[in-house]
């Protein structure tokens, strides 16, 4: 698989996982490229590797947490990035505009942790034995994140409409 | 309760997707992935060819050092070596003195005793000889 057809495939799914967790279109292609360059410079046996997909998102969120432990302190980054909200509204498509800013307040407000698992399993489709493999965990954790990062998510939304109401 | 509030976000969630990413995000994302590989790659080569260089010119100062040392060392020995043959002939002579000055040092005679050095004086100054022995001892006689 050369470059082209390898961005063809997971391009921009990477890119948007990336600003779902980074909550920068800027970083988001900073990294994206970042990541290409590694593919580029280090040919990869893609026959040797079972789940083409788990590999990809992990060697980006591999260069993804780089950035982040080179951004520390947390202030620091969100000085850089002051608002993740706008980032995120940028690649979410609703059903309305109020939605889709509703959802990337809401989603901008989880933990980073929560945010990741959940945006892989709704927007990637990704199973939970897939994001276990991507970011480390057991199966149970990554299914335990998602469901507090859904409870957190419904909490947030009935806020939200409480207010609006 | 929990399941069910999660159902209800699970179904908000599923009337979203994700937007296209920006068209020419790819060919910016490609170029400066290759761009950057391309420069790296440059800089790798020049900086493999320095270090070959530097290795080589190593390797020439090492081989000149020793050859230097190698020819310091042997000019250095041959010098101690002369000098070390000058220090044991010298030695054997006085010792071959100091024998004929045990054998003729009687009271009676230290004329002969004072001649003996004046000759030693004067001996001392012209290179010695073997014969020495035999003209000393004569002297003595």
């Amino acid at each position: 698989m050369n470059l082209e057809e390898l961005y063809d495939r997971y391009g921009e799914k990477l890119y948007h996982y990336l600003v779902l967790k980074l909550g920068s279109c800027q970083d988001a292609e900073d990294i994206l490229q970042e990541t290409f360059y590694r593919f580029a410079r280090y040919s990869v046996r893609w026959k040797m590797i079972k789940n083409p997909k788990a590999f990809v998102f992990k060697v980006v969120r591999n260069e993804a947490n780089r950035f982040l432990k080179r951004q520390i302190p947390l202030q620091k980054r969100e000085l850089m990035n002051p608002n993740p909200k706008n980032a995120i509204a940028s690649v979410i498509l609703g059903p309305d505009e109020e939605s889709e800013s509703l959802l990337a307040e809401s989603l901008a407000r989880l933990p980073d942790d929560q945010r990741e698992v959940v945006t892989l399993k709704v927007f990637e489709g990704m199973t939970f034995k897939e994001i276990a493999r991507i970011c480390n965990l057991s199966i149970n954790t990554a299914a335990s994140r998602y469901r507090y990062g859904l409870s957190k998510l419904h909490l947030y939304l009935e806020k939200k409409d409480d207010r609006g109401k | 309760m929990t399941e069910e509030n999660n159902k209800k976000t699970e179904d908000f969630l599923g009337g979203f997707s994700l937007r296209n990413a920006p068209p020419d995000l790819k060919e910016k994302i490609l170029d400066r992935a290759l761009q950057k590989r391309k420069t790296n790659h440059e800089m790798t080569t020049f900086l493999r060819k320095g270090f070959v260089g530097c290795l080589i010119l190593l390797i020439i100062v090492i081989a000149v050092d020793a050859t230097i040392t190698r020819a310091q060392n042997r000019r250095f020995s041959s010098f101690l070596d002369e000098q070390q043959a000058t220090t044991d002939k010298a030695e054997e002579e006085w010792s071959m003195l100091e024998d004929i000055i045990w054998e003729h040092s009687d009271s009676a005679k230290s004329e002969a005793k004072i001649k003996f050095y004046d000759l030693l004086k004067k001996k001392k100054k012209t290179r010695r000889q073997p014969e020495w022995r035999e003209s000393l001892e004569k002297e003595f006689e």
